[in-house]
This record gives C-alpha cells, structure tokens and sequence, in this order.
C-alpha cells in the first residue's frame, strides 16, 4: 500500500509536470506561428495604444487595421487600447512573460528604462533612411537611447499656457507673463481679484518641474556631463523662492502639493485655479466637464522668454524584444507613424500635433479655426519651432524624477530655504548620477 | 465440526490485516488530499515569489531580460544606504503607532454597543459595516472630496480653531499619514465589530450576572470582565492589523501616491515605486525586510498576548 501512495503522488508530480511542459510547448508553437514565409507578412501582429479607446478613436483605429491588412492579406492585425496608467504595468508584465505585443505605445522615459534592460528591438537597421528622415528632429531624438533608435514618434504636444479670460479681465491683467517677476505679479492680481488661488505649477512624477527648469535656465544646461549644474543659477533660484512665497500666500492652491495635472485640470475646472501650462489635450476634459470655463479659456506661450526652449511630450511606438513577428511589426510601426496616417490621428484627436515634417505642413495646423482648443493648437504650433525634448531619456530617470518631484514640494511648503532646496537636488540627482554613470548634458 | 477448519483463522487473519493497511493509507492519505490544493496555491504564490525575491535581493537582477550578476549584499548596502527607504520605514511604523490601537479599541467599543439589547442595533451594526464592502477606489475619492481645501472636514477644523485657514490634511506633510491612517481605521471598523461581536457572544452571560449581584459597575465589567475574556479576539485583530498596516498600499496610492514629498510612502509604497522603475532587485530586499518585520512583530504580539492569556488563567 505504501507503494501505491507513492504511485499515486509520482503520479501526481508526473502529471502537474507534463501539463506545465504543455504550456511551455504552446509558447514555442505561438513563435513559430508569427514568422514570416517567403517574404510575405503573415501571422498576427498586436499594436497596445494608450488610453485611445472610444470614439472617434475606434473608427480611426479600425480603418488602420482595414488599410494595413490590405496591403498585407496574410497579416492578421489586432490594436488594443490599454488605460495609460496602467501601461507601464501592463508592458513589464507581458516583457516578463511570453505574451507580449508586437508594438507598443511608450512615453520615452519608461522606454529608455525598459531599452536599458534589453526589452525592446533595436530599429537603428530596421527602419529605412527615408522613414527616419520623415521625422522632426527633437521627437525624433526621444526614441533614440546610448545613439540606438529604439522607438518611432508618433504624436506630440508642446507646452501652452492656460488662462480662465474672465478672471484675468477681472484682475486687469491683459498679457501673459514672461519671467518669474512676472509671473508673480499677475497671478497675485488675479487671486486678489478672484479671491481664490490662481496659478498651479505642475509637477506630475517630476519630470514637468524639470522641464521647467531646462526652460528657466535657458540655455545654461542644469545638467552637463552627468553632474548637476543648478546651485548658483540665479533663475532657478528666483523660481524656488517665488513659488514658495505663492504657497505661502496662497496664490498656488495647496492641492499643488499633490502634483498631477489632473488635479490642476480639476481645480480649473472648478473655477479654482486660473492659470498653468500644459499639453493641448489639457483642454479635452474642461470642454465637456465645464462648458462655461471651456468657452473663457484662452491659449498662450509658455510663461518663460520667448526665446526659452520649450519642451516637446512625445508619444512613441517601440517593438519589444520578444515579438514573436518581427517584421511585421517593424511594418506596423511605420505605417501607423507615416506621415498621412499622423496627419489622419491629429485631426482625429484634434488636440495633438503629429511627429512628421510633411504632416505639419498641412493647412490643418495653420488655420485650425477659432475654438479655445483651435487657439490652443495655433500656439502649440507656434512653440513647435522652439520645442524639443528638454530631458533626454536616461536610465536613472526614475531616480532623478522621484528626487525632484520630493525636493520641490519641501521647498514649495517651505520645509527647505530655496537654496538649500536646489543643493539638496544637486546632491541627489548627482547620486544618481554616479550610480548610473551616465554623462549627459541638458 | 468440520466447518471449523484450521483455515479460517488464517482468513480472518488476512481480512483483518488487509482492513487494517486500507484503514492506516487513507488514513495517511486524506488529509494530503484535501490539502492539496491549498498546498499547491500556496506554494505557486506564496513560498514560490518569496523565494524569487530572496534569490533576486542577492542578485544585480534585469527583469526584462531574466538575468542577473550575484551581487553579494550590495542591494541590502544600497537600499540601507538610500533616505528614502528610512523614510518608508519610519512612516510605516508610525502608521502602524496610529492605526493598532485605534483598530483595536474602536470596534471594540462599537462591538459592545450594538450588542446591547436596543433598538436598531441591528442597523447600527449594517451601517457600521458598510464602509467594509465600499470599493477602495469609492472611499479614496469620498475621502479626498472630504479633506479638500474647501470640503467639510477642513472647515470643521477651521471652526474649531485647529488651522487659521482653509487646509487639505493630506497634501501636508504634518497630516497626510494621520488622514491617510483615518481612512484604514474607518475602513476596517465594521470588519473588527465583528470579530469582537463574535467574542462577545461567547462569554457567558451568568458571569456578567454574578459581577451585577456582587454590585460591580458597567465600567468594571467591561474592565475587569469583558477585555480579559476578550484577549483571544484582541490578538486576532492586532496580528491582522499590523500585518495589514504594514501592508497598506491600496489608500495611499489612491488618495496621496506617497507624498507629498514622500511623507506618506510607506514600505510598500517604496517597493512598487522600485519595482516600477525595473529597480527589482532593491524592491526584493525591501521586500525581505518587510517580510521579517511582519514575521518579527506578529511573534511579538502572539507572545505578548499569549503571556497575558496565561496570566490570566493563572
């Protein structure tokens, strides 16, 4: 009987083995499935979006697969949408499992970090001289990662400013800042005048304070050869200095804090906050949500100097290393990225603009009408010129964001002076730094 | 006569050896069987993960490509090394500090009221209960609204003479933990009412009879009758509390992400956040040493109160 118990648990074990050895097999029969014959695409090919679902996303996106499978019969093309703060969790799971999509949509800094690991395709020789020629340079440069090109752009917004019109007339303020002086004078007028906060500086997970920062400096880069540059920048620190003051006063919200455009978006809305910067697709949200605030809203250049550099958010398509049909995603890749299907997408969203030189010279971006959004785009285009990605991608970003996001918060709640605020961030983002060794300059 | 052959206590032999084999394998084998499933659960994603993340805390590990150097303690030095991770730590013991006895006695004092024989206890003890079923993603916004700058609590305290002025308590660094614990305790009262209603209803009601006729007060009953008898019950909810207070994520990410300025990440928190970054191997050492704190406070407790149990019996 002992003989039987041990039958009964070898055979057990023998079995739990063989269905996982099961499982194994299906991966490898899946992998096989996706190559390509005789030069012909064929297979499935799976595209993630990013928070594109509904109309008139869905439209747009099924006619993408309609006009890539007719150019490609044997191809089978499927595009998921997946919500974008969920993104970067979803991509690290499939990368560490087998079931990963064959083109992705990533913003560059999760994309240099996943890059860094080995987890996307290097496309430097996949794609050809004329796609990446197609490309305006700065998003262009976001996909490029150690001078690999390691996704396509796909499309952008630049920084604007937002302004409720209603309270800035009511506060007597005709002009959009251009300096921090500046900046202070006119949001404490309308906050006088409103009696509610008026400026909301955005810090997200610390990248905008950042981008923030490479546009105050202008030109001085904050970061040279991997060590920081930031101590003794007299901007900067008359930056720091002003908005803590703000907080203080209450001109900047204490919702600020917490750091998500979202909020800002919120607060907006609510008539809360009457001036901030941000993408054109800022305005989505308020159109719907709040019609009355929608109509008073007006478009500006960033609050810096005209000359400053402003920065450019990219979306992009990448490939990861472990598509099981290589080609054909490359393919996708490139056609969804093209300049016709780009110029397609931005008219579609109507708040984006596209990454293709051609695509931009469409009328569409030089007269796209008199709605707050259209003002919006007008000056997202006007930007462009001086739009690049300020922050290239690295593989300490995380570190660097994280430190900034804290540091920048100690000092908008006046938990350091603003000049130890900048020392502190020196030292850390030059730990990280070190740890990293990386040697860029921005 | 000749039916009673030298044989037949040869079978009876047999028959009742071979019953007795069958007897002893099921015997050995039954329970196996029924913990099977749970075994080959808990191995799958219990032992099997936490063995990952020790072998990983040893190693320079990429995730992504599932390789990774032997590093020696180096995470361990790099992640001891790092403020932030002091941070999460002293952050999550004082979230622990404030949640445990608030977890303790709240519901405790909740319990013996709506145990009482009065009207509408049985409403009291849905109502006290319902915050248990509302979805985290429902309580985190409720409770924002709430502690916005211009939401009731911040005016109830402005009221009170608390703050000069309008004040979110969680985008402060002072308060935003003590918010944040709020929500955890408001969200576990109706869980741990029950637990104690359970207890409760197990003591004998004679005892609290004799303690009347001898003339003691409801205070000294509750102190002297309804605690001690309560300890089991006690222990239940302290060990479940610290091992979910060191745990807490779901509120914090919801209602603060962590800040601000990372005064309400706690080690969980800071684990995700390293995990996030692809930072994995940090994350498993943090991970290891949130495993032996919870494994070492858990201990503690069950020691503590078990002392306290047998003093009692004493």
């Amino acid at each position: 009987m002992k003989k039987r118990t041990k039958t009964w648990v070898s055979g057990s074990l023998a079995a739990a083995l063989s269905l996982s050895l099961i499982a194994c097999s299906n991966g490898e029969e899946d992998k096989a499935k996706g190559s390509s014959k005789d030069g012909e695409l064929s297979g499935e090919v799976t595209l993630w979006t990013a928070s594109l679902a509904g109309e008139p996303f869905d439209t747009y996106f099924k006619n993408i697969e309609k006009d890539f499978e007719k150019l490609h019969p044997k191809l089978d093309v499927v595009i998921e949408d997946v919500p974008q703060n969920e993104m970067e969790q979803k991509v690290l799971t499939s990368l560490t499992g087998d079931d990963v999509p064959d083109v992705v949509n990533l913003n560059p800094h999760y994309m240099s970090n996943i890059a860094a690991q080995g987890g996307l395709l290097d496309l430097t020789d996949a794609v050809s001289d004329e796609t990446k020629d197609s490309f305006v340079e700065g998003p262009y440069q976001s996909g490029m990662y150690e001078d690999k090109l390691y996704a396509l752009p796909w499309y952008l917004t630049t920084t604007v400013s937002w302004f409720n019109g209603d309270a800035f007339s009511k506060a007597g303020v005709s002009e959009l800042p251009t300096d921090t002086k500046g900046l202070y004078e006119a949001a404490k007028k309308v906050k006088d005048a409103t009696g509610k906060p008026s400026y909301y500086p955005v810090i997200n997970d610390g990248n905008t304070i950042m981008e923030k920062m490479v546009s105050i400096a202008n030109g001085t880069p904050i970061v040279e050869d991997g060590k920081a540059n930031i101590e003794d920048n007299k901007d900067l620190l008359e930056f720091f200095e002003a908005t803590q003051k703000m907080y203080k006063e209450g001109i900047i919200p204490q919702e600020a804090a917490e750091g998500s455009i979202k909020t800002g978006q919120e607060l907006y809305m609510a008539g809360n906050v009457s001036m901030l910067e941000g993408g054109v697709t800022f305005l989505g949200p308020i159109e719907s949500g709040a019609p009355e605030v929608y109509k008073a809203s007006k478009a500006g250049q960033p609050l810096n100097a005209a000359e400053a550099p402003v920065n450019v958010a990219v979306m992009n398509f990448a490939v990861p290393a472990k598509t099981k049909n290589e080609d054909a995603a490359v393919a996708l890749a490139e056609f969804v990225s093209n300049a016709e299907n780009q110029l397609e997408f931005a008219k579609t969203a109507g708040t984006v603009l596209p990454a293709t030189k051609k695509s931009l010279e469409d009328d569409y971006f030089k007269n796209p009408g008199d709605s707050p959004k259209a003002f919006g785009m007008l000056e997202a285009s006007k930007s462009l010129s001086r739009a690049e990605v300020l922050i290239p991608p690295t593989e300490n970003s995380a570190d660097l964001r994280t430190a900034t996001k804290n540091i920048f918060i100690q000092n908008l709640q006046g938990k350091l002076s603003p000049k130890e605020a900048l020392k502190e961030l020196a030292s850390e983002w030059n730990k990280a730094f070190e740890k990293s060794g990386e040697k860029v300059t921005f | 006569m000749n039916r009673e052959p030298v044989v037949l206590p040869n079978v009876k032999t047999k028959i009742t050896t071979t019953k007795k084999k069958k007897k002893f394998s099921m015997k050995f084998l039954t329970p196996w069987l029924f913990l099977l499933p749970a075994i080959v659960i808990l191995a799958t994603f219990l032992v099997y993960p936490i063995l990952e993340a020790f072998k990983w805390s040893f190693l320079d590990y990429k995730i992504i490509a599932g390789t990774g150097e032997y590093v020696g303690l180096a995470n361990f030095k790099e992640m001891f090394a790092d403020k932030y991770f002091w941070v999460a730590l002293i952050n999550t013991l004082t979230f622990l500090v404030i949640v445990l006895p608030l977890n303790v006695f709240l519901p405790m004092i909740l319990a013996v009221l709506v145990n009482q024989r009065i009207r509408g206890a049985g409403t009291f003890r849905v109502l006290y209960y319902l915050p248990v079923i509302t979805p985290m993603v429902v309580a985190a916004l409720m409770w924002k609204m709430l502690y916005s700058q211009s939401g009731i609590i911040s005016e109830f305290l402005v009221k009170l003479g608390v703050f000069d002025g309008p004040t979110n308590l969680l985008v402060q660094s002072s308060t935003a933990l003590t918010a944040v614990a709020a929500i955890t305790v408001w969200k576990g009262l109706g869980y741990y009412m029950i637990i104690y209603l359970a207890g409760l209803q197990s003591i004998p009601k004679d005892v609290y009879e004799s303690a009347s006729i001898d003339g003691a007060s409801v205070w000294k009953q509750f102190t002297k009758i309804t605690i001690p008898m309560l300890t089991p019950s006690i222990t239940l909810v302290s060990v479940m509390t610290i091992i979910a207070g060191m745990k807490v994520f779901e509120e914090i990410a919801l209602t603060t992400g962590g800040g601000p300025s990372g005064a309400t990440t706690t080690l969980v928190m800071y684990i995700y956040n390293k995990f996030m970054s692809l930072d994995v191997s940090i994350a498993s050492a943090a991970g290891i040493v949130l495993l032996i704190l919870a494994i070492a406070a858990s201990l503690l407790q069950m020691k503590l109160t078990s002392k306290r149990e047998d003093d009692l019996r004493v």
